[in-house]
């Protein structure tokens, strides 16, 4: 069970990275990140589409409608410049978290 | 049967009702559920219980909602009550934020849509204020009700004449004859009048009256000192108006005071509230009437006094009309035809086109015509928003499909739609009030009155600005509404998006409507223009520039030495004087001839004027001579006839013929004259009437006509006309030297043509610029949808002229057609209005190929700027666009 807080802090940068390689709809961007995470992170809608307007709001994407060939309507969400910048600037700052956490458990057993 | 729609669309209402959820969201959120239910499908699930999962896994409405408001409220800043009972109330609100988000997104075609809008109600506006204004007239008298001015109809051979101006002895007559006649006053225009003080303090009032005692009890111009009643019942009183009053005295007492006006010395018994601008009778200054002397008044042929009374109350106007109908039979004999009716007071400003009128007259035919264009204008504009509107469909197909899919029904889409036009059109009804407000001043000069726009002062204003407001929000939102909301989703989102609207033929018609109207204001304007400059530059059979006129009356023995001095200057070409000026002579009588008949005789007009009239306005003798100073001791009067007056009698060479009069107003004797010669016609009257026969006469020997002419070079103006003023001071002490140019003179008579030929101009203008803003929206959107064929045929090879020549063409012969439906339409409403005038231009082809030439020319440039911008486009970025 992980934290809401630590779920929310990552929400953002997470997005950004699936985007790096080209655009997605919320649905999709759900399954990958269970994917990736091992099925850890199960992101709700109503946790997503929230988030995805406010970084649409603040400009790190945009989004389009598109039509899939079933005749289903999606919107697609890509980076924009501001975006890409935004996750270069997350992706430090989770480094230094990162390697300052390591660098402290060295000397702690390790985790289950 | 589990229904898996239907459960859908439950799921879908059931989220509507938060206001924060926006139809966006919510489809996408539909979406977000069907992909869980297809892929719950794929593992096997049924229908049924993939759409429980589904729905389980998703957060309910109401946390959607709360999460979603977060998301935006931080967009919008502002508290907003998340579950709101009013759902209107909520759509209403996302609406107009989704509007003016929207308006902001196409920057382009709202600008267009709100440039049309806003010019043709600014134009409605102030023609609407002018209208307001003309047709308010006179309505602040108490008794205006009962107050009507008596006006006369002269029956003349070559037709009937309208004249305010009344028979002189008629103001005691009828109300000693006719009990329903409470009071009556004459009112007499004496303005300008100069007023001079003992301390030679001189002041020019522009406007002044001489009226009876009861003139202020009648009407409701209230004195701020002296007693109305009395205040001009004796002869040579004076009331001033406040400002006047200010102007003349300063800061002391008027009231006692006494000045020189018009030749009489005053006593000042008033001081009146300043006249309202709605009032036709302007003035500054109003005189006792019995400082004229009596004897003026006494002869029943003397035609010249306005008249107004006041009935007594109840009485029936309908009545009283009937009575005074032949009043005159009574007094001028049996055989008189002429007949008095009644004109009630509000009606006077508008309908009234007399002789002799006293007051301020506008001209009802003007108004109609104005309202009548300001409401095309109008109309152009709201055609602009609907086609633009429509035309836009494509991009909003795919909205309103989402939409659809997201739940919305067509009464709330159609609401939107229409929510969107009212925040357009309330956006143009701002912007036209604050242009109306700025242009107000200018607009005010071109139409020579006041006008002021006061929304809090001015109620029936404000509330047809309300309704106007929602008056063209629902009409220019409604038809795009219809179209728009009728969008199946399904064909919408299969990609039959480039319908471009159910129907492009319906805008083309509204194109070729605007230009229609467009072009036909066009010819009005050339034909008005044309036919304005006609009347100011046609030959009026005498030269009139460079004279100057002076009223006067005096002894004539002083005359000749007076004009010797005027003529020693060498800048004074010639002196001469009549009792009528050249153009505005309105004395008729009767007159008879040497061996006519017992009933024959015609209605002649009479001017009796100098030896020097004819040679100072350079009129034509055609026959015999013109006046000489011999011919003043002859016994018997000389005169001279027009050709019309020749004709009429029937005549070919009246010279040395005799004339017989029954009445000579002058020297009150039965008399005779002799034709000496005859005249070229000349345009005694103005251009709206026909030339009718007139008698020129050498006037008496005793004492001088009206008016002093003085025809002088152009070399040195002021000069020359100072040198006059000093001579005639001289001469005539106590008299005003009121000087005035004839032709300027003769330029305000054409006043109200030429008003209506500027409103006409300026708004065939805006109606033309507002089909072309039309027309580079409509262009534009058709251009924007064929971009990529047109990069097809740029890599194809096509050069660019042949590309935009094709998209031009289209748009041309739209225009042409509206040439060929204006033509027709407009030749017929200028006809009419050219009938009014007896003398008139040849309605000829080359206006309407003016008109016709404009309109294409503005069309082509306009489209195939845009066509070619378009086709110049590098073709890679064309197929690009998508």
């Amino acid at each position: 069970m992980l934290s809401k807080t630590l779920v929310a802090a990552s929400t953002k940068p997470m997005i950004l990275s699936i985007l790096v390689g080209g655009e997605d709809y919320g649905y999709q961007i759900i399954q990958r990140v269970k994917k990736i995470s091992g099925g850890v992170l199960e992101w709700s809608d109503n946790m997503l589409y929230p988030v995805l307007h406010r970084m649409e709001d603040d400009g790190f994407l945009v989004s389009h409608w598109k039509l899939s060939d079933e005749g289903r309507l999606r919107k697609y969400y890509r980076l924009t410049e501001k975006g890409r910048k935004e996750l270069e600037s997350d992706r430090r700052q989770w480094t230094s978290v990162n390697e300052a956490l390591v660098k402290l458990w060295e000397f702690l057993p390790a985790g289950d | 049967m589990f229904d898996l729609e239907r459960a859908v669309k439950k799921w879908r209402k059931s989220h509507l009702g938060m206001g924060s959820i926006e139809d966006g969201d919510l489809a996408e959120l539909e979406s977000h559920l069907r992909d869980e239910i297809d892929s719950l499908i794929s593992q096997g699930k049924s229908a049924e219980e993939a759409f429980q999962e589904a729905v389980g896994k998703s957060a309910g409405p109401a946390e959607m909602g709360v999460e979603l408001y977060r998301a935006h409220a931080r967009r919008r800043g502002t508290r907003r009550p998340l579950d709101d009972g009013g759902f209107t109330l909520a759509l209403l609100g996302s609406n107009a934020r989704m509007a003016v988000r929207k308006m902001k997104k196409h920057k382009g075609s709202t600008f267009i849509n709100i440039a049309g809008l806003a010019v043709g109600l600014t134009f409605f506006i102030l023609v609407g204020l002018y209208i307001q204004f003309e047709l308010g007239f006179d309505r602040f008298h108490k008794n205006g009700e009962r107050i009507f001015r008596v006006e006369q109809i002269l029956v003349h051979d070559s037709g009937p004449e309208a004249t305010a101006g009344c028979p002189t002895p008629l103001f005691k007559a009828l109300p000693a004859d006719l009990p329903e006649v409470e009071a009556a006053s004459r009112v007499v225009r004496a303005g300008p009048v100069l007023i001079t003080t003992p301390e030679n303090t001189r002041i020019e009032a522009p406007g002044a009256f001489y009226v009876d005692g009861a003139f202020l009890s009648m009407f409701s111009f209230p004195l701020l000192k002296g007693d109305a009643a009395t205040a001009l019942s004796e002869p040579n009183t004076l009331v001033l108006t406040k400002s006047l009053a200010r102007k003349v005295f300063h800061d002391e007492e008027p009231l006692g005071r006494v000045v020189r006006v018009a030749g009489d010395d005053c006593k000042i018994t008033g001081v009146a509230e300043e006249v309202p601008a709605n009032s036709h009778l302007q003035f500054e200054a109003l005189l006792s009437v019995s400082t004229i002397s009596a004897e003026s008044f006494t002869r029943w042929f003397d035609n010249w006094v306005p008249l107004y009374i006041m009935t007594s109350p109840g009485q029936s106007a309908q009545a009283l009309g009937q009575k005074i109908r032949y009043f005159l039979k009574k007094y001028q004999g049996d055989r008189s035809r002429n007949e008095l009716y009644l004109r009630p007071l509000p009606e006077i400003h508008l309908q009234a086109r007399v002789h002799w009128e006293p007051g301020l007259v506008g001209s009802s035919k003007n108004v109609l015509i104005f309202a009548a264009v300001s409401i095309l204008t109008l109309l152009l504009g709201c055609i602009n928003f609907m086609n633009l509107a429509t035309a836009r469909s494509t991009d909003r197909a795919l909205e309103v499909g989402m939409r659809k899919v997201a739940g919305a029904d067509r009464p709330s889409l159609v609401k939107q739609f229409l929510g969107e036009s009212l925040i357009t059109v309330i956006f143009s009804m701002v912007l036209a009030v604050l242009a109306a407000w700025a242009v107000l001043p200018s607009f005010g000069q071109i139409v020579n009155r006041t006008l002021i726009l006061d929304p809090l002062q001015n109620w029936p204003l404000t509330f047809g600005l309300l309704g106007l407001t929602l008056i063209v929000g629902g009409l220019a939102g409604f038809y795009p509404a219809i179209v728009l909301s009728s969008f199946r989703p399904a064909k919408v989102l299969r990609g039959a998006r480039s319908s471009g609207g159910r129907n492009p033929a319906l805008r083309k018609v509204l194109v070729v409507f605007q230009f229609f109207i467009s072009i036909g204001l066009i010819i009005g304007a050339l034909v008005i223009y044309r036919q304005n400059r006609f009347l100011l530059n046609k030959d009026l059979g005498y030269t009139s520039d460079q004279v100057v006129v002076v009223p006067m009356r005096g002894p004539r023995e002083k005359f000749a030495a007076f004009r010797q001095e005027l003529l020693r200057n060498p800048n004074i070409l010639n002196v001469a004087d009549s009792d009528y000026l050249p153009y505005d002579s309105s004395n008729w009588t009767n007159v008879s001839w040497e061996g006519a008949g017992p009933e024959d005789y015609i209605k002649i007009n009479v001017n009796y004027v100098d030896e020097n009239f004819i040679p100072t306005f350079a009129m034509t003798v055609l026959k015999g001579t013109a006046f000489t100073e011999g011919m003043r001791s002859w016994k018997e009067n000389a005169a001279i006839l027009n050709e019309a007056a020749a004709r009429k009698i029937g005549w070919d060479d009246p010279v040395g013929k005799r004339l017989l009069y029954n009445v000579d107003y002058r020297s009150r004797t039965v008399g005779g004259a002799t034709v000496v010669g005859v005249v070229k016609d000349f345009h005694f009257l103005s251009l709206h009437h026909p030339i009718g026969p007139i008698m020129l006469r050498l006037g008496s020997t005793d004492w001088l006509g009206g008016n002093l002419y003085a025809k002088i070079s152009t070399r040195d103006v002021p000069g020359t006309i100072a040198s006059m003023k000093k001579e005639f001071e001289k001469a005539y002490p106590g008299f005003d030297f009121a000087y005035r140019f004839l032709d300027e003179d003769f330029r305000q008579v054409y006043l109200e043509e030429r008003k209506a030929g500027r409103i006409v101009s300026g708004l065939s203008l805006i109606a033309v610029f507002i089909a072309c803003l039309g027309l580079v929206g409509l262009s534009s959107l058709a251009i924007g949808q064929k971009t990529k064929e047109i990069g097809i045929r740029r890599v194809m090879g096509a050069p660019i002229s042949e590309i935009a020549l094709r998209f031009t063409r289209e748009f041309l012969f739209l225009v042409a057609l509206a040439n060929v439906l204006a033509w027709p339409v407009a030749y017929f409403a200028v006809r009419e209005w050219l009938n009014n005038f007896p003398y008139r231009i040849d309605l000829g082809w080359p206006v309407f190929l003016l008109a016709g030439g404009a309109a294409l020319v503005l069309a082509f440039v306009t489209v195939g700027f845009l066509a070619f911008r378009a086709a110049a486009a590098d073709p890679v970025e064309s197929l690009r666009y998508e």
